[in-house]
Parts: C-alpha cells; sequence; structure tokens
C-alpha cells in the first residue's frame, strides 16, 4: 500500500487517495440507489398492476352484476312476462332480444331454459335443445344454491362469454334465464381503458401428461399480434399462483404480467385467466431523469473535492516545501533566513523546530568555527567528538618547537599594533605551513610555535611530516628574510627544535577551562632542542628519534648531548634537505663533518681540526655554519688542554636549561 | 267431522255444503262414510306441517255425488294473500278483494287457471269472482310485489282438506273403498312417490295417514324491507 502511494508530489497523493477513496464509494452509492430505485419502479409498477388486476375483477364483477340487474329486472315486467306466459317461443325470443337492446349492450345474449334444462329460445341459436354440459354444470350450482343465482365462463360459438342465471319468476320460478357478455377485444379494450394496462384473454389447455407441453392461446387481446406470440411464448401457468408476478418481455421492454382466473383452477386441464400487463418502462423517464441528475451531482462532488483537495495540498505542501529548502540550505551550509509558517499546527511547529535547529547549527558552527580557530581544527574536531574529560591517553608523538630568532630586535622602532600585525604575518605563515604539513597548531607562545604531529589523530608519517615542516618553516622565512631586504628591515632566524616520543596527550586545566595538550619528557626535549639551535647556530636541531622515523632527509649529527633533567644523552642531527634535493657541496660538507666529529670522540684532535678548516676554507657562501664550525674548533682547542677521564663519552652536558 | 281453520267465511260455507249433504243422504249414508284422520309433519324438523293439502282421489263417476261448490275469497292484507292456502272445489268461484291502501296486480300463469286482476285498490273488483273449473294447483302473484305468493288448491271433489297448524286435518263422508290419495305441500318435490298413496276406507274406523314429508328448501322470494311504509318521499 505505501509503495503505491509514494508518489512524488505530497498533492498527487492526496488526490489519488482521495479519488481511491470516494469513486468506490459513489460508484457504491449510485449503484445502490440505482439499484433501490429500479426496485422501486418496479415495485410500483408491481402494485399498479395488482391494483388493475383487482380492477379486472371488479370490473368482472360488476359486469356480471349489471347481468343479473339486467336479466332480473327485465324478466319481471309486465311484458316479458306476459310473453312468455304465451309459451310462445317467437313472441319470448322477440322479448328477449328486446331486454337485450334496453340493456346498452351490456348483455349480449340470453338464454331461456326449463327448470329442467330445456331450451325454450336461445338468442345466440347455438342449437341444442337440451342443457348440456357447462351450461347443465352452471344449472345445477343455481338449483344449488340459496338464491338461484350462479356465474360461469361458457364458450359460445367460439368465444368464452361471462354467463349469469337467473330464475324467472312467475311468481315461483319457472325457467332460467342465461344472460351473457362476450370476453373480447372490445372486453379488452375497455378494461385497458380503465387500468391503462394491456389485457388479454387467454386459455390454457394441457392433457394431464407430465410430459406433454401445455396449449396456451389468446382468445382476445389489447396485445398486436407479435405481442401476443410472444405472451404465448413465455406465460408461464403451472405452478403460478395468482399473486405472483411474471416479467415477460414484449416489443418495447419487459412488461410486469398478472394473472386472474376467469375459469378453472390451477391444474386443471382447461383454464381461462385474464392476464394484465404492464410495462416498466413506462417509469424508465423518471429513472433515467434522475440518474442525469445524481450524475450530474457526483461530478460537482468530485469537482469540488478535487478543488479543495488541491487547495489543502497547496496548504500543506508550500510550507512543507519551503522548510525541505531551508532544511537543504542549512544541509548545505546556509543558516540565514527563517521560514515563515504562520499557524499553531504540526507544520507551524515543525516549522519553529527547524528555525530553532538552524540557529542551533549556526551557533554550533559559529562555536566549532572559533574553536577551531582558537585550537587548531583538527583539536576542535577531537574535542567536539568526545565527551570533554580531563585527562589524557600515551602516545607517540612528534612535536615541534619554532620560534624566531631577532624577533625583538626587529620589532624594536616599531608601534605594539604594527609589532603585532608583522607578529601575526610570521605566525599566519608558519601555522599555514604547519598544517600544510598535516601537523596540529598546540600553542602559540610569544613569537614561539609549538606544534605536533601524531595528536589528537596520528598518522603513519607524523615525523617525515615534521620534517618537510620544519624544512617549509625555514624556507619560507627565507622568503620574507628576502622582502625585508628589499624594505630595508631586518632579517629574522628560524630556531626549530624536534623530537619524537612518548607524550600524553589530553585536555589540561579545570573542568570549565581547559587546554588540549601534549606532557612528557619528549616535549621538554623538543624544548630543548629548539633551545640548543643559538648554541649550535643551525636554524633546526633534530632528536635521534625523529631522524629515525623520517627517512627521505639528509641529515647532519651535530652531537650527543645530555640536557638538563634527563639522564640519557641524545644524539642530536641537522636537517639539511631532501634526499636528491641537496647539492653535492653540501653533502660532502656534511660528509667531512661526520668524519671530524668521529675523530672527536676518538680525541683525535689534530685530524678534527684539519677537516674543520677543510670545512671553513669551503664555506664562504653558506651563512650559520660557520658559527657550528666555530663551537667544535672552540671545542677542541679547550679539550687539548684538559685532562680526559678514560671513560670519556664525548657527551657535551648543557646544565642550564 | 270439524276442522279447525281460522278463515271462518269460506269455511262457514263449507261446514255448511257439509251439513247439507249430510242431511241429503241420511244416516244411510253415513254408515258408508269413513274418516280420514290426517297428521303431517315435516321430515326433517320434525314439527307439524300447515298448509299442506290432502286429497283423496275418488273415480270420475263419483265426482258429481260429492262435489258441492262454494265462494271463496283470497284477501290481500300487508301485501301478502291470506290465506296463503286455499283449498276449493273444482267449479267454485274465488274473490280477491284488496284490503290494502294500495294497489295490486294479482296474475297467475298456472296452468290450470292463467288470468290476471291488472291493478286494482280497495274496493274495487268487489264483485268479481274467478271460477276455476280445472282441478290442479294455481299459483297466484302480484306483479308489484314479487315476494305474494298464494296457491289455489283446485281439488276434483269435496275430498280435499288442509292440514292446521297442528299439521292436522279430517276428511269425513269418505265411500268406503279403495283409493288414491294425493299429498300437496308448496315445497314438496311435485313427482316424490310419497305424495301418492293408496288407502283404503272402510267404515269400521277411520282410516290414518299419519307422514313426514320430505320437503325442499324454501326459495321464496323474501319480502322488501321497506314494505311497511307510511310515506312515500
Amino acid at each position: 500500500m505505501s509503495g503505491f502511494f509514494a508518489f512524488r508530489s505530497f498533492r498527487t497523493r492526496l488526490l489519488v487517495f482521495l479519488l481511491a477513496l470516494m469513486l468506490p464509494v459513489l460508484l457504491g452509492i449510485y449503484g445502490f440507489v440505482n439499484r433501490e430505485n429500479n426496485a422501486y419502479t418496479a415495485d410500483t409498477i408491481d402494485s399498479y398492476l395488482e391494483l388493475g388486476a383487482d380492477v379486472f375483477d371488479f370490473t368482472r364483477e360488476e359486469h356480471k352484476n349489471t347481468l343479473l340487474t339486467i336479466t332480473s329486472t327485465m324478466t319481471r315486467y309486465w311484458g316479458f312476462r306476459n310473453a312468455f306466459g304465451t309459451g310462445d317461443p317467437f313472441t319470448i325470443i322477440d322479448a328477449a332480444d328486446n331486454i337485450l337492446m334496453r340493456s346498452l349492450g351490456a348483455a349480449d345474449m340470453m338464454l331461456i331454459a326449463s327448470m329442467e334444462g330445456e331450451v325454450i329460445i336461445d338468442t345466440r341459436m347455438q342449437g341444442f335443445e337440451e342443457l348440456e354440459g357447462e351450461w347443465r354444470v352452471l344449472m345445477d350450482s343455481a338449483a344449488a344454491s340459496d338464491d338461484g343465482i350462479g356465474d360461469a365462463i361458457i364458450n359460445v360459438q367460439g368465444v368464452p362469454y361471462q354467463i349469469t342465471v337467473i330464475p324467472l319468476f312467475l311468481p315461483t320460478p319457472v325457467a332460467w334465464i342465461f344472460g351473457g357478455f362476450p370476453l373480447d377485444n372490445q372486453f379488452a379494450a375497455t378494461v385497458k381503458q380503465s387500468i391503462v394496462s394491456d389485457v388479454s384473454i387467454v386459455e390454457y389447455v394441457h392433457d394431464g401428461a407430465p410430459g406433454n407441453a401445455a396449449q396456451v392461446s389468446v382468445i382476445s387481446s389489447t396485445l398486436n399480434s407479435d405481442d401476443q406470440q410472444r405472451l404465448t411464448n413465455q406465460l408461464q401457468l403451472s405452478g403460478m399462483t395468482y399473486t405472483d408476478t411474471q416479467r415477460i418481455a414484449l416489443t418495447d421492454g419487459e412488461y410486469g404480467t398478472l394473472m386472474r382466473p376467469l375459469y378453472g383452477q390451477p391444474g386443471d386441464s382447461l383454464q381461462i385467466v385474464a392476464v394484465i400487463q404492464k410495462s416498466y418502462n413506462e417509469n424508465i423517464e423518471n429513472v433515467q431523469a434522475f440518474q442525469n441528475v445524481l450524475l450530474q451531482f457526483y461530478i460537482a462532488v468530485i469537482a469540488v473535492s478535487l478543488i479543495a483537495v488541491v487547495l489543502l495540498a497547496r496548504s500543506v505542501t508550500r510550507p512543507i516545501l519551503d522548510l525541505a529548502l531551508r532544511v537543504r540550505r542549512i544541509e548545505a551550509g546556509d543558516y540565514g533566513q527563517a521560514v515563515q509558517v504562520s499557524g499553531e499546527d504540526e507544520i507551524g511547529q515543525l516549522a519553529g523546530s527547524v528555525n530553532n535547529m538552524a540557529k542551533g547549527l549556526a551557533e554550533k558552527e559559529k562555536v566549532r568555527d572559533l574553536l577551531g580557530k582558537v585550537v587548531s581544527h583538527e583539536i576542535a574536531e577531537e574535542l567536539l567528538s568526545k565527551t570533554i574529560a580531563l585527562g589524557g591517553e600515551e602516545r607517540i608523538v612528534t612535536v615541534l618547537f619554532s620560534d624566531i630568532k631577532g624577533f625583538t630586535s626587529l620589532c624594536e622602532n616599531m608601534a605594539p599594533e604594527a609589532v603585532l600585525t608583522l607578529l601575526n604575518r610570521y605566525l599566519s605563515e608558519i601555522t599555514e605551513v604547519i598544517e600544510a604539513n598535516r601537523g596540529v597548531v598546540d600553542k602559540y607562545t610569544g613569537d614561539s610555535v609549538m606544534a605536533l604531529f601524531g595528536a589528537p589523530l596520528n598518522r603513519p608519517n607524523d615525523a617525515q611530516n615534521a620534517i618537510a615542516t620544519v624544512l617549509s618553516i625555514q624556507s619560507t622565512i627565507a622568503t620574507l628574510n628576502a622582502t625585508n631586504r628589499a624594505t630595508g628591515m631586518l632579517e629574522i632566524g628560524a630556531g626549530i627544535g624536534v623530537h619524537t616520543g612518548l607524550v600524553v596527550a589530553g585536555n589540561l586545566g579545570s573542568q570549565n577551562r581547559l587546554n588540549y595538550t601534549v606532557i612528557g619528557d619528549s616535549v621538554n626535549l623538543s624544548a630543548r632542542l629548539e633551545g640548543l639551535t643559538r648554541k649550535y647556530h643551525v636554524p633546526n636541531i633534530v632528536s635521534d628519534a625523529t631522524r629515525a622515523d623520517a627517512p627521505g632527509f639528509v641529515y647532519r649529527e651535530l652531537d650527543l648531548v645530555r640536557v638538563a633533567g634527563k639522564k640519557e644523552p641524545v644524539r642530536i642531527f641537522e636537517v639539511v634537505g631532501r634526499e636528491g634535493e641537496v647539492d653535492a657541496a653540501t653533502l660532502s660538507a656534511v660528509q667531512a663533518f661526520a668524519t671530524m666529529l668521529a675523530h672527536y670522540r676518538a680525541q683525535q684532535w689534530d685530524d678534527a681540526q684539519r677537516l674543520l678548516d677543510g670545512l671553513f676554507s669551503a664555506l664562504e657562501s653558506a651563512a650559520g655554519e660557520v658559527s657550528l664550525y666555530g663551537v667544535y674548533a672552540e671545542r677542541i682547542a679547550q679539550l687539548r688542554q684538559t685532562t680526559l677521564p678514560a671513560d670519556w663519552d664525548a657527551v657535551y652536558t648543557f646544565d642550564k636549561k | 267431522m270439524s276442522t279447525s281453520d281460522p278463515q271462518v267465511a269460506p269455511h262457514n260455507s263449507r261446514v255448511l255444503s257439509c251439513l247439507i249433504s249430510l242431511a241429503i243422504f241420511g244416516f244411510s249414508v253415513s254408515a258408508q262414510a269413513a274418516d280420514l284422520r290426517i297428521a303431517l309433519q315435516d321430515a326433517e324438523t320434525g314439527t307439524p306441517l300447515e298448509d299442506a293439502v290432502v286429497e283423496v282421489r275418488v273415480p270420475d263417476d263419483m265426482h258429481a255425488a260429492h262435489t258441492t261448490l262454494g265462494e271463496f275469497s283470497v284477501d290481500q292484507i300487508d301485501k301478502e294473500f291470506v290465506a296463503n292456502v286455499t283449498v276449493v272445489t273444482r267449479g267454485s268461484s274465488v274473490r280477491f278483494p284488496n284490503s290494502d291502501d294500495i294497489l295490486h296486480h294479482v296474475y297467475s300463469f298456472s296452468p290450470a287457471k292463467v288470468f290476471e286482476l291488472p291493478l286494482y285498490g280497495n274496493g274495487q273488483n268487489i264483485d268479481y269472482q274467478q271460477m276455476f273449473d280445472v282441478a290442479g294447483v294455481v299459483e297466484i302473484g302480484c306483479n308489484i310485489h314479487d315476494w305474494m305468493l298464494g296457491y289455489i288448491y283446485v281439488a276434483q271433489t269435496n275430498f280435499a282438506v288442509k292440514t292446521d297448524a297442528q299439521g292436522q286435518a279430517v276428511i269425513s263422508g269418505i265411500p268406503a273403498g279403495a283409493y288414491s290419495v294425493r299429498i300437496w305441500h308448496s315445497r314438496a318435490p311435485v313427482d316424490s312417490p310419497e305424495l301418492v298413496q293408496a288407502l283404503v276406507f272402510d267404515d269400521a274406523a277411520p282410516a290414518s295417514l299419519r307422514m313426514a314429508l320430505t320437503l325442499e328448501r324454501d326459495t321464496r322470494l323474501r319480502r322488501a324491507p321497506n314494505v311497511s311504509r307510511d310515506r312515500y318521499r
């Protein structure tokens, strides 16, 4: 279900949902109403039909009563009594015809028979002298009745007649007076006029054998011959009662059909029934008009609903789209304009929440940004990613200290603001270099920068990055010096110390005010090494540990030193440049110095001195190294005159910090 | 020889006739005269049957000796014939006075006598006498009032009598012999065999006729409901 409704647009979804809900309901209602309407229409027609059939019964009864009235009254008038009294049949039949005329068509025939059933006169001239068959049955039934009256349907010359019988009183019953009218097309037409239904008189003959079909024939009818044929084909008589309505298809549609008995009972071999029929189509215009109205109403309902849905969708979708846009912008880092959504409903609440969230995010980002500026971004991330807690972890970190020699004299004649500006420039350049080499600035102390390689995150080539940084700092300063030379400013020099070792990295300070940093012997050593650069007159000093972790560079071993606070002697080096980038002269100088150092440690003063002299002479162009050689020359001169212990390890001890 | 009869006038004549007959024939005749005691009842209900007529049919040659003519009248009172059944000897005459205040039209189409007295009122046709010269039952009716029905039983001889309310009657002076006795009632089926009895009369003891007749249903027309009006609009 949810898959089906996963449209791209909320409006489409709502529309589809509405239609999916409404259409079945509307169709259901339509179908139901239609069915009920049709049933009601059929019921109405059926009730009219029943009414019509009852009217037919009533009409026939009335006709019968009229017959009886005529035969009863007319035969008591003196003229007829006299005529009958004569016994002359020709006179009697004339008197009978006279009565028929006076009946104004209500009576069509008259037959007079003696009490024993001898036919005296018969206006229809059927030709029998004695009453037989149904006539006799009728006579007998009248004789058996209380008032001597009877009626029956009797076939007279092929036409079924409604016959009544009543005695002729002179003053006692002396004869039977039979009167009748035909149930012919005219009768059917007369009945149809009053009940506005089609009337047929149908004869049904069944010989009783179960396999044989019955013969159904129409005696008289208001239907045309085509429809009479359809009627005989479809009319069910066996098994039907007179209260069942049948549906029979005639030329112009289905007709509700009811039967009324005229002669015989259901199950008799001969039955004559009156068939009343009314078309169901009569009401069809009403039904169709109703259907049209209903359809129009539906269309209006659906149209209005669609519009309402579209409007509703819009009232929901628009603010949501605005919100989505805002969230997308937030995703992209734009915390700008707040979404204006009025209303206290869910969407309004959502908009409020989004606005607050954006504000919060903006603030956090500001803080993070700021934090990233105060500490390095990596430290900021480290801090933000973990729960702030005092304490730290031990790790191997390469610590780099760098300061600017000659900065103070550079700023002698400068105003404080200018000093700060200049300082910031240098620090920016150095920081850039450090971060470019994936180092992390730990802190600035005046003109000094402390950088970490391996904390908060360590990398496999932390030491190499540190050494690369050293070279970069030096070249940056060289560039700066070139600029300064042009403007007449004093030049500066770098002093960098690098050491790799175990530190404790973590948050130092109090809970509310802390500093992410590293502490440990390694840190101290690194700082010492930085300080020692002045002593050796080299731009950088790198410890042996770092050198071991940072291959790919050319190192000049400087000394074996013992610094205050650390018992173990440390071999220190100077990084000269990348392997492959150092020129041949420098390389040979490095080599020569290494040899000199070997002699020095072997107390071969003369060999050492000789090499030093060679280095001095090759030296005119490069600055700074003069003093390194000079340091050793001085030392040698001093050591020549000193008596050295047997276990002299050539370690130079720096007592002062 | 007595007959109980509510109608005084006609039966007075009859009694007179009988007395005269007795006087003529004297006691010698009475030695050969027999009585017939009649008691009839309705077979279905068991009640005494009134207005039944019993006639002793004697041979034709004896008719003259036992025919006494009389004058009778059948009145019309309150739109009914009174008496309903009247027994007359052939040759007698019957008057039909109208004691009602409306007109009546008396008629009969019976083969024994076809006659009519067209519309007449009280005081009219006082002297009119209809003679009934054929033996048989004459059914009289009124053309205006369909329910009015009366019977005049025209007997061949004097030996006919009508039963009273107790269903009893006596015929006296019947000559000894064996005769056919006919019984008639308006509701007895005409061809019923029980209506013809053969009886032997001798002067030793009176003959007795006790019967229960099986009658047909009463199919007479009912009196109209508004028959006793005193206004006409």
